[in-house]
């Protein structure tokens, strides 16, 4: 482990994380770091993997906002040891395209070098989410159907 | 119960830090499925809370209580897989078992039940000790991938949930015992 980060540090960032504010985020930024949200990057396009500042600042700052308005970013508990605060979140957001309501938990590890973010590695229930995106609920049991007809290519 | 010796592992940020006893003993009660154990490392009222779609995979969602947590992790879950391993990516503590907060960011090992696959299910947990004992668990896990391994195969978003009458509608009954009317 690095340096332990302070208190303030870590409130500084998920501030500026609420905030969305792209000149607040990259003064919390280390030019190298690397951001990942694990889930189905097909379903939920703001999952996956970011790297260098300018690439997370718009993955924040930009494209999140263009599909969901945040309302609500509550930390439900955060612990700091070291270098590293882990935080739980209940989050509030409204699609953008539907005007429909999503309320997830998400959980992020952050690791800090000098005061700034190098790392960030999110984890959220990721299924739940793919259901309030698409609008209904998901069959994980239903078995897909047979290809069609329709469906078959001859090459 | 399960006699297989427990593996934890700790890797990558967490490998500065030994995990200490008394969060090594609950981990090893739960790949254990050992009740006495378990018994003894959780709070009587206990709170548990599992994300997930708890109405398809009923090891998910929330559970209050001592008895009701080790029904789950005796009972429950094992009827979807055996845990074997949980390795610890990042782990941080603050306090101890007496009054302590603890973020792990874990991969379980895990051998279905009903086809022997193996599962690799990562998640993050939270988790406060009071006293020595285990008061309160959130775990959020990584559910999509987590189901897609369960069910061996991808998720088809598009496969809603058929809702609708739970009787056919044929064996509708009006108010007076009578059939419905379909024109109703």
């Amino acid at each position: 482990m690095g340096e332990p980060v302070s208190c303030a540090a870590v409130q500084a960032f998920y501030e500026a994380l609420a905030s969305r504010d792209p000149v607040r985020l990259a003064q919390c930024l280390a030019d190298d770091v690397e951001w990942h949200m694990s889930g189905p990057v097909d379903v939920l396009v703001f999952c996956g993997y970011r790297r260098g500042k300018a690439a997370v600042v718009d993955y924040i700052a930009r494209l999140v906002p263009s599909m969901f308005a945040v309302k609500r970013y509550e930390p439900e508990e955060i612990v700091i040891d070291g270098d590293t605060a882990a935080m739980i979140s209940n989050v509030t957001s409204v699609q953008k395209q539907t005007g429909r309501i999503l309320t997830y938990q998400t959980a992020v590890f952050v690791v800090f070098r000098d005061g700034k973010v190098v790392s960030v590695k999110g984890l959220s229930d990721t299924f739940d989410m793919a259901e309030q995106v698409v609008g209904h609920r998901i069959d994980a049991y239903r078995e897909p159907d047979p290809a069609a007809a329709k469906d078959v290519i001859a090459l | 119960m399960n006699r297989v010796t427990p593996v934890i592992e700790t890797a990558h940020q967490a490998s500065g830090r030994a995990i200490p006893a008394w969060l090594r003993r609950f981990y090893e009660a739960f790949l254990l499925r050992d009740e006495r154990e378990l018994d003894a490392v959780l709070d009587e009222r206990v709170d548990w809370l599992l994300e997930g779609p708890a109405e398809q995979f009923d090891h998910y969602g929330r559970r209050h209580g001592k008895r009701a947590v080790i029904e789950l992790i005796t009972r429950i879950m094992p009827c979807y897989y055996q845990p074997a391993a949980f390795s610890l990516d990042c782990l941080l503590i603050q306090g101890d078992a007496s009054h302590g907060n603890v973020a792990t960011r874990i991969r379980m090992r895990a051998r279905q039940r009903d086809t022997g696959r193996a599962l690799s299910l990562r998640s993050a947990q939270f988790i406060r000790f009071k006293g020595g004992l285990l008061t309160w668990f959130r775990a959020v896990p990584e559910t999509f991938d987590a189901i897609e391994q369960m069910v061996g195969r991808s998720i088809d978003v598009s496969r809603a949930i058929e809702t609708g009458p739970t009787v056919p509608r044929d064996l509708s009954l009006a108010p007076d015992g009578g059939a419905v009317d379909d024109e109703r």
